[in-house]
């Protein structure tokens, strides 16, 4: 599972011609961003980028530019708002925020995302088993 | 429900779409910053400068690619192309002035026209009269069985007007008119 891979899902459904079955796929990067904006405070996109590469060790590799399309695609969702402020080393920088329907919407993605893993441990397992 | 919050996240959408150059300008600077950043932590990690600026290229990826997905995220397809039919229409329009003012002038007649004949239809024939409970209101003929044929109906004489209006009728009160000239009161039966 690469985020790559979900980008491009995301590409053609904005373009109307694929539908249904890629929620999962698309959605794994807004998830990550949201919950990096959750457990950090506001940020701004280099400051998300570090944070996701840290908590999965390097084991993602994430083209950072993708993180800027999930941050405007997030934006008009309403699940975070943006910010112009200055970073710690005097830059200008724009910071996001994680808004309240934004916290709703990670807590449901999040039972979301539980309820698949566990079926597909569950499927992978019988598989194991037989 | 689906459709629903497909049309909210439409709407939410189009709060995006005057600001989109400048979200497009935003962008570009974060992605800008973002590899300056990343440069610049590899150069602090022992790399030549020139090396990490080309890594930290790789490790954003795409940015024409990001800036694009940004940008068409903020429009609605159709506006845009509608713009440029409007330009284009407006372009042909100018390059052939005779055609334009003939097009328009006969448009513009035809609308008129229309529009006006309309008008006099519906202030003659649509629009209720001007009193109170104009369905109540009838119009009295002279109708001879056996000429109908020749003579679907004949207007009322001033004999039968006075006729009717000392009769006894299942009308409250009757008036006479001469075809648009003069009109005699109305007399409230005593």
């Amino acid at each position: 599972l690469t985020f790559q891979r979900s980008f491009g899902y995301f590409y053609a459904m904005a373009k109307g011609t694929h539908s249904g079955k890629i929620d999962v796929l698309q959605g794994t990067l807004d998830l990550m961003v949201l919950t990096t904006l959750e457990s950090m405070g506001p940020l701004h996109g280099y400051g998300i980028a570090r944070r996701i590469e840290q908590i999965s060790e390097a084991t993602l590799r994430l083209n950072e530019g993708t993180v800027y399309t999930s941050l405007m695609r997030l934006q008009q969702r309403g699940w975070i708002s943006a910010t112009w402020g200055t970073s710690e080393n005097n830059r200008k920088a724009k910071y996001y925020a994680i808004t309240r329907s934004g916290r709703r919407q990670l807590t449901a993605e999040t039972q979301h995302w539980e309820r698949i893993a566990g079926v597909i441990t569950r499927l992978l397992r019988t598989v194991q088993q037989s | 429900v689906k459709a629903l919050s497909q049309l909210r996240a439409f709407v939410a959408r189009l709060r995006f779409v005057p600001g989109r150059r400048r979200l497009l300008d935003e962008v570009t600077k974060e992605l800008e910053s973002h590899v300056e950043l990343l440069a610049a932590r590899y150069v602090s990690s022992g790399m030549a400068p020139d090396e990490a600026r080309l890594a930290a290229r790789r490790q954003i990826g795409n940015t024409t690619r990001v800036r694009e997905e940004v940008y068409t995220m903020n429009s609605i397809d159709w506006l845009g192309g509608l713009a440029y039919d409007v330009r284009y229409a407006y372009r042909l329009l100018t390059k052939n002035p005779g055609f334009s003012v003939a097009a328009i002038a006969t448009l513009a007649l035809g609308i008129g026209a229309t529009t006006s004949i309309f008008s006099i239809l519906y202030s003659v024939l649509l629009k209720p009269l001007p009193y109170k409970d104009p369905e109540r209101i009838y119009s009295a003929e002279i109708i001879v069985p056996e000429r109908r044929e020749q003579l679907p109906s004949l207007p009322a004489s001033v004999q039968a007007y006075l006729a009717w209006r000392d009769a006894r009728s299942d009308f409250s009160e009757m008036a006479a008119l001469d075809r648009g000239s003069a009109i005699s009161p109305a007399m409230p039966r005593a």
